[in-house]
């Protein structure tokens, strides 16, 4: 049997995001956090919490049941409440089930929430007791440096190709209030900061904070009897999550993204080339380099040339991270990927001010959870 | 430094993987894999007696390598030199290295303090 796309069902709309500003560690509590953005999200939405219907929380630090020491200062609506977890991609996941609950008719109203605050984090792969030759020296900036020595190695890539990347990130960061760094970078300033493994310097590797975001899900049918804004309202044309395969010897996050984004792309009928702007997992600064040519957003092996020529910049062909990205927008974690809906949400309704993509019609979403999983997100524009 | 996403498990609870490289080769569908173990194999599931330890030669080549500049467990000594080491076998896996000049090195894993190092193989430093 032939599984069904979410477009086979009925649409499904984004109707209203909000944010808390991604932060560094801070006392302020997560219920704060979580509540700001959902309140921002209902505003934005012009709805009443009363008509949610159940809501999905991402969250990788916070421990058990999150969701209702949260929401149940909304009000105790007895909704079916959820709590995601899938690493980096952990808010893209709750987003997918929002979407889902909608497209098949389970629900026409649904939140997608994220949440996160600093704190230790346990690694399920860490605990299977089989060996680890590296004994723990490989965190994540230093499995994305290997990665950096190698892709740069084989196409005989610079430092700056890479330090780019980050000028540019930063650069769309100081644009978006609630970006975590909000402070546009030089090269020189990239290249001669902190060293933290091989090329990547500290302002090539994304922050860790805290921070929430919430995006509200809805049908046709929801919009016409609640009355909401259709002018608004962003159309889902596809989500797509996969998991690791097996690769030999190539980067497993850029084969796992070239077979995600291929999916969702072919799933919401468009091609990579019609995308307009575009919010991928650069955590690291390697990262935006192997994703644009493994989505099929230049050649292999193009990226850093594009990337110079301002072909990924905020008025270039396609918008690529114009939030800043995790590297300047931040990575809270749970949050993440609700956040990258909310920005491709304002770009498609051009209500993105500073780091509006002119015309941006349609939008992509894209994020690895430590390799393990993707999920790949394609949104359309009101009207398109 | 807290900036920075790393895990926050310490090394000292990472199980060690002694000096010997110990792979599993899967009788039902030939996969040569690192580490050993009997949970299941990654290609066709086979499982239990069906995966055969092996020995691994220890001999590969380098993919990539960096310098550690910084690492969240202040137990782990930095500057230390990584690399992606690619065993003839097949299994691509990432260990401390020892005098390694570039990738592209011709490398064996030697006895380290309790995980194995790898060191240019004599002879042949570079391919």
């Amino acid at each position: 049997m032939t599984s069904r796309r979410l477009r086979d069902l009925r649409p499904v709309y984004v109707i209203g995001v909000g944010l808390h500003r991604y932060q560094r560690r801070s006392d302020t509590s997560f219920v704060e956090l979580g509540l700001t953005a959902v309140r921002r999200a209902l505003a934005d939405a012009g709805l009443e919490w009363t008509s949610v219907e159940a809501a999905y929380t991402a969250t990788t630090r916070l421990g058990m049941a999150v969701s209702r020491p949260m929401l149940r200062h909304l009000g105790a609506t007895g909704i079916p409440m959820t709590q995601v977890e899938n690493a980096s991609a952990s808010g893209s996941s709750a987003f997918r089930l929002a979407c889902r609950d909608v497209a098949a008719g389970f629900a026409d109203v649904v939140l997608a929430a994220g949440v996160d605050k600093v704190g230790k984090v346990a690694r399920a792969e860490h605990l299977t007791g089989l060996p680890r030759p590296d004994a723990g020296l490989v965190v994540p900036p230093v499995h994305y440096g290997l990665l950096a020595e190698e892709y740069l190695r084989a196409r005989g890539g610079t430092a700056e190709d890479l330090a780019r990347v980050a000028v540019k990130n930063h650069g769309n960061g100081a644009a978006n209030p609630y970006a975590q760094r909000q402070k546009a970078r030089t090269l020189e300033e990239v290249l001669a900061d902190r060293p933290i493994a091989g090329m990547l310097t500290r302002l090539q590797c994304c922050p860790v904070g805290e921070g929430a975001a919430a995006a509200l899900v809805v049908s046709g049918e929801a919009v016409e009897r609640l009355g909401l804004d259709a002018g608004r309202a962003v159309r889902v044309l596809s989500s797509a999550q996969r998991s690791e395969e097996l690769y030999g010897a190539k980067s497993f996050d850029a084969e796992l993204t070239r077979t995600t984004t291929a999916q969702a792309v072919a799933e919401a009928g468009v091609t990579a080339a019609d995308i307009d702007v575009v919010e991928l997992h650069d955590a690291f600064t390697i990262e935006e380099l192997q994703y644009v040519e493994a989505m099929g957003l230049c050649g292999d092996g193009e990226g850093p040339g594009r990337l110079a020529d301002g072909e990924f910049a905020v008025g270039g062909r396609v918008a690529v991270s114009p939030s800043g990205g995790l590297l300047a927008m931040g990575h809270p974690v749970g949050p993440t990927g609700v956040g990258q809906i909310a920005e491709i949400t304002a770009q498609l309704r051009g209500e993105a001010g500073a780091r509006q993509q002119p015309g941006a019609r349609l939008g992509l979403a894209h994020l690895v959870g430590v390799g393990a999983v993707c999920a790949v997100h394609v949104l359309a524009a009101p009207g398109a | 430094m807290s900036e920075v996403p790393m895990s926050e498990v310490p090394s000292s609870e990472v199980p060690l993987g002694g000096t010997a490289l110990r792979g599993v080769r899967c009788r039902a569908c030939g996969r040569t894999a690192y580490p050993a173990q009997e949970f299941g194999c990654e290609r066709c599931g086979a499982y239990g007696p069906e995966l055969e330890p092996v020995e691994l030669s220890g001999h590969g080549t380098v993919l990539a390598l960096l310098t550690v500049h910084e690492h969240p467990d202040p137990a782990v000594p930095t500057p230390a030199t990584v690399a992606a080491v690619q065993l003839d076998e097949g299994p691509v896996l990432r260990a401390r290295v020892d005098g390694v000049p570039a990738a592209g090195a011709a490398v064996t894993a030697v006895p380290g303090e309790s995980v194995p190092v790898f060191r240019p193989r004599s002879g042949r430093d570079a391919r």
